[in-house]
């Protein structure tokens, strides 16, 4: 993995994180995901490990294509274009972001058990995480887990070996479940709260 | 190879069921049978490994060791009871004043068969990988279990309950992911491996400081499946909205599932020397669920609810079994916990058809409308509370005796004290339930034997348990620790 490439996926985390727009989000959320496949594509490449680059080629499809397209088609079809975010305005949150991002460069916590080259996918994992927590929309939520989910995909990759092969496609089997199913159920609440601002979700209580 | 054909052939039977469009009746009936020859199948593959003990060479996928064998009755028992109340909840939801579309119980009968298979997997995984893909494909098969009523309320439950559990397993795969590093720093294994046997043999070779770490990632994903405060907050919400067949399984198998998986990342810590890791790390969350649990249970006004707490409360006495590495604590508990959680869920379900809702405050004179429910309700009540007699109480004993023996006299203290608090919370919300007045606007009671046979069977199986734990049984739970 090159420092370039590990430099462009975090950055492009990063400016998920100040976007408000989600259809641009989302193709931003694409080409992330595209780029990490075709990482993953050229160390299979190098090291002559063909299940890296079969496990690169079905993610770039799955997920990198046909799970942004899907999110994008929802989007249009229920009308929501924006999410401003909850309590922290989109651009605060960013330099926030970025200041955990130096403190963690900084700071090296579980240094003695992740090397300098795993990094980038603690930092994909919190901007993942901060994703999650930070928005109202459901389909935020969603790219918030894919992106954490980069990150883990991220840290497998840059180890001496890969996963193997069976498991990979396993997990992008899952995740491809797990998108697909979020989605009907975004499109089921926005058919019956007619919005899908998972905060106001909050009937269930005791 | 014939372990997971065993495993797989029933499940997709019942999927190809529920794919052929049968009528209801048809499709409620031939899969409890299918459930039961399940079960039976299994018992084949699974007895005879109970009785050897020990475990089979791993082959790094599958692998029916003594608590894989364990762990797969107690799922499969569970399945077949639940399938087989389903039959007569089912005939009475038709019957009843929202009844479901065919379609909605045919995709629910087809998910149910999807779920059952997955958590078959689950209890037989030796690969790391294996079981964190069967894991997580137990949330994605049972998400449209809860969401069966198709309400707001369960669709909130349903999307917590899909999001929450899945970014929590994907914190459990980077676990995963941690272990197979760790695993490519031993010389002796050039490839890295990620089956639980091989790194347990290995395990003094590799890397404390990756261990350590891969084991916390694990613990925060498969405990966010087990429902481990603060992680549990799905758990109440997704228990509560599935129809009573679904709450069981969730409840009697699925949680299992996730503490199984606790327990195959502890055993590899274990087998590194690092029990003490496990226990500083594992033990403060097992007895804050504990706790947290009780107080909730102090303060419910839903029936379905206090049960998904007392069952949070069911998953933190197991977690402090797993955390002391009582393997047969662990093992006798669940089995108790699930017998009994199983009946309270399918009796709760018949009162929530009965009255038309599950708030405790008005529920009222159920001893009056329907004794013998009352009986069994107020039986399993105190099943599950831990009260002499029934198995429950023996596995809790011997949970609280093992954590004296080994010197962890707070865990003694506080477990006995939230039990006691446990105890008092289901005393008082059961006793507002079963006296008082029944409603008068109800219909006068029909009597339906299929609403009370499983969970009298259960009960009879729990009593069975208590007075008459036999020393071969022990001896059997006794294994699945090793």
């Amino acid at each position: 993995m090159s420092e370039t490439m590990a430099a462009f996926l975090v950055l492009t985390g990063l400016w998920m994180v100040g976007l408000t727009n989600l259809r641009t989000k989302l193709v931003v959320y694409g080409v992330q995901t595209l780029a990490l496949d075709a990482a993953a594509v050229s160390i299979g490449w190098q090291h002559g490990e063909l299940a890296l680059i079969v496990v690169g080629l079905v993610s770039a499809l799955l997920k990198g294509l046909a799970v942004p397209t899907y999110l994008l088609h929802l989007t249009r079809h229920i009308g929501c274009r924006r999410d401003e975010g909850l309590f922290i305005a989109p651009p605060l949150l960013l330099l926030l972001t970025v200041g955990v991002l130096s403190a963690l460069l900084l700071l090296r916590p579980m240094h003695d058990a992740l090397r300098v080259a795993d990094l980038p996918a603690l930092a994909l994992l919190l901007i993942g995480m901060i994703l999650m927590i930070s928005r109202r929309m459901a389909v935020s939520q969603i790219i918030g887990f894919l992106v954490l989910e980069n990150g883990i995909f991220y840290y497998t990759i840059a180890q001496p070996r890969s996963m193997p092969l069976l498991v990979e496609l396993g997990v992008l089997l899952e995740l491809l479940a797990v998108a697909m199913l979020a989605g009907l159920l975004a499109f089921r609440i926005n058919d019956r709260f007619e919005h899908i601002d998972v905060t106001a979700l909050d009937s269930l209580r005791d | 190879m014939i372990l997971a054909v065993i495993l797989l052939l029933v499940p997709l039977l019942t999927l190809a069921l529920a794919a052929s469009q049968p009528t209801i009746a048809q499709l409620t009936r031939r899969a409890a049978v299918l459930a039961w020859a399940h079960l039976a199948l299994a018992t084949v593959v699974a007895v005879p490994r109970l009785l050897a003990g020990g475990a089979p060479e791993p082959d790094g996928v599958c692998r029916l060791d003594s608590l894989a064998a364990w762990f797969l009755l107690l799922t499969l028992i569970v399945v077949a009871a639940a399938l087989t109340h389903a039959v007569g909840f089912f005939d009475r939801e038709l019957a009843g004043p929202h009844p479901p579309t065919p379609r909605a119980v045919r995709q629910y009968y087809g998910f149910t068969a999807l779920f059952c298979a997955s958590m078959c997997l689950v209890c037989c995984a030796d690969n790391l990988g294996l079981l964190w893909i069967s894991i997580e494909a137990t949330t994605v098969c049972s998400a449209p279990l809860v969401y069966y009523h198709r309400s707001r309320t369960s669709l909130e439950a349903t999307w917590k309950y899909l999001i929450i559990c899945s970014v929590g397993i994907a914190f459990a795969f980077f676990g995963t992911a941690l272990l197979f590093a760790a695993s490519q720093q031993v010389g002796a294994l050039p490839e890295g491996s990620l089956s639980v046997a091989v790194l347990a043999d290995h395990a003094a070779l590799l890397p404390v400081r990756l261990l350590r770490l891969g084991f916390l990632f694990v613990l925060l994903g498969y405990g966010t499946k087990a429902g481990l405060y603060p992680l549990h907050t799905w758990l109440p919400d997704a228990h509560s909205e599935a129809p009573a067949p679904a709450s069981a399984m969730l409840s009697g198998a699925l949680l299992n599932c996730a503490l199984i998986g606790l327990w195959r990342a502890a055993s590899i810590l274990q087998a590194a020397g690092q029990q003490r890791f496990v226990a500083m790390t594992l033990l403060p969350l097992a007895l804050a669920t504990v706790v947290a649990a009780s107080l909730m249970l102090l303060r419910q006004h839903d029936l379905k609810r206090m049960l998904a707490y007392s069952s949070m409360e069911n998953v933190g006495i197991m977690a402090t079994a797993i955390a002391l590495f009582d393997g047969q604590g662990l093992a006798l508990q669940a089995l108790c916990h699930s017998l009994a959680k199983v009946a309270l869920f399918l009796l709760a379900g018949n009162v929530l058809q009965d009255y038309g809702t599950k708030a405790l405050d008005r529920v009222r004179g159920l001893a009056q409308r329907r004794p013998r429910e009352a009986l069994l309700l107020a039986l399993a009540v105190a099943a599950v509370a831990g009260t002499p007699l029934f198995g429950n109480f023996l596995a809790e004993w011997h949970i609280l005796s093992q954590a004296a023996d080994t010197g962890h006299a707070l865990v003694v203290v506080v477990l006995s004290l939230a039990l006691a608090v446990a105890f008092v919370a289901l005393a008082i919300h059961l006793a507002g339930l079963l006296l008082g007045e029944p409603p008068a606007d109800l219909d006068p009671p029909a009597h339906d034997a299929s609403r009370w046979l499983v969970p009298t069977a259960l009960l009879a199986g729990l009593v069975a348990l208590g007075v008459a734990l036999s020393p071969g049984l022990l001896a059997i739970a006794q294994g699945v620790g090793q």
